[in-house]
């Protein structure tokens, strides 16, 4: 913990902030960008999404009272700001969100920033066919392996109710995998 | 029909990726952004503040300033003539109310006020020839 309150300090220092902002980028772009990606799906709303992230971390880096770890506070940052674009990009196209991601899952098959065949398509419709909060802690578990403690931290939820979250969700999936 | 179990299962990846170096550019793009914002948000920001709180204060004044100077001359205390004019024409007033309402500091005030000496007050008795009047009743 305490290496994390000196890198803080460095962060709000003028004289060490670029470097160290440079160390948080390293650090965070990769994993905030595939928590990102999973959320909007693709990669050019993915990377507006991330770009205004580390903005907003660097503008209220100095309102960071520690009371939580820096990585959970970047994550809920990530979070806010890839939903908010979602239900922002759903209302301008006058569509639900649900159908606007199914929209963009459909697309996915063209996209040349996607890797993946049929299974990974149905899956993803699995997702979105999830209640927000479900889908946001089966992406979380099953893609990116958060444990259930820090997506607690992040979304603050309770452990408990994570775990009944991610099993409903399991469930679902399951049940739409195989009657589609 | 065939069970799926997504535990069972080998792990499904997402299948996203990005674009090659994309996160070699992604620092740099991020750093400029940075610089270029920063100052000229701070300082734009923190110069209109201090003219708002500037405008606002000498708003308050000006519309204050007349406000406290009407009031301020509205004064409630009423002025002797006035008092003495109302006195004299309010003809349900005796003699006797006005003595019933003062008190004996208010007679000293009078006392000093007049300042009659004995020698007047002598000679005013000896010219008046309805002292015995006075005096039996």
């Amino acid at each position: 913990m305490q290496g994390e309150k000196e890198f803080i300090e460095k962060l709000l220092n003028p004289k060490t902030q670029n470097q160290a902002f440079q160390q948080l980028l390293q650090d965070y772009q990769r994993p905030l960008y595939n928590h990102i990606r999973n959320i909007v799906l693709n990669h050019d709303d993915t990377d507006d999404v991330l770009q205004n992230t580390f903005i907003k971390v660097f503008k209220y880096l100095k309102n960071f009272k520690g009371e939580s770890k820096l990585f959970s506070w970047m994550y809920r940052i990530a979070t806010n700001e890839a939903l908010t674009f979602l239900n922002q990009k759903a209302k301008n196209s006058g569509v639900s969100s649900e159908t606007l991601q199914n929209k963009t899952i459909d697309n996915l098959k063209a996209d040349v920033y996607f890797d993946g065949d049929e299974i990974q398509i149905k899956l993803q419709k699995a997702i979105v066919s999830l209640p927000e909060k479900q889908q946001l802690v089966f992406k979380m578990k099953y893609f990116q392996e958060l444990k259930y403690e820090e997506i607690s931290e992040i979304l603050g939820t309770s452990v408990g109710a994570l775990k009944a979250s991610y099993h409903h969700a399991v469930k679902k999936i399951e049940v739409y995998v195989k009657s589609y | 029909m065939k069970t799926f179990k997504i535990e069972n299962k080998s792990k499904i990846k997402s299948g996203f990726t990005a674009p090659e170096n994309y996160f070699d550019h992604f620092s740099a793009k991020i750093l400029k952004q940075i610089q270029k914002e920063e100052p000229k948000v701070i300082s734009i920001f923190a110069r209109r503040k201090s003219w708002i709180y500037a405008a606002a204060a000498i708003l308050v004044l000006t519309l204050t300033i007349p406000v406290y100077l009407y009031y301020h001359n509205l004064s409630t205390e009423i002025d002797g003539t006035t008092l003495e004019n109302y006195i004299t024409y309010h003809s349900t007033i005796s003699d006797t109310d006005l003595a019933n309402l003062l008190d004996e500091n208010d007679i000293q005030k009078i006392k000093i006020d007049l300042n009659i000496d004995d020698k007047s007050i002598e000679s005013e008795l000896s010219k008046n020839n309805n002292l015995e009047q006075y005096l039996l009743n």
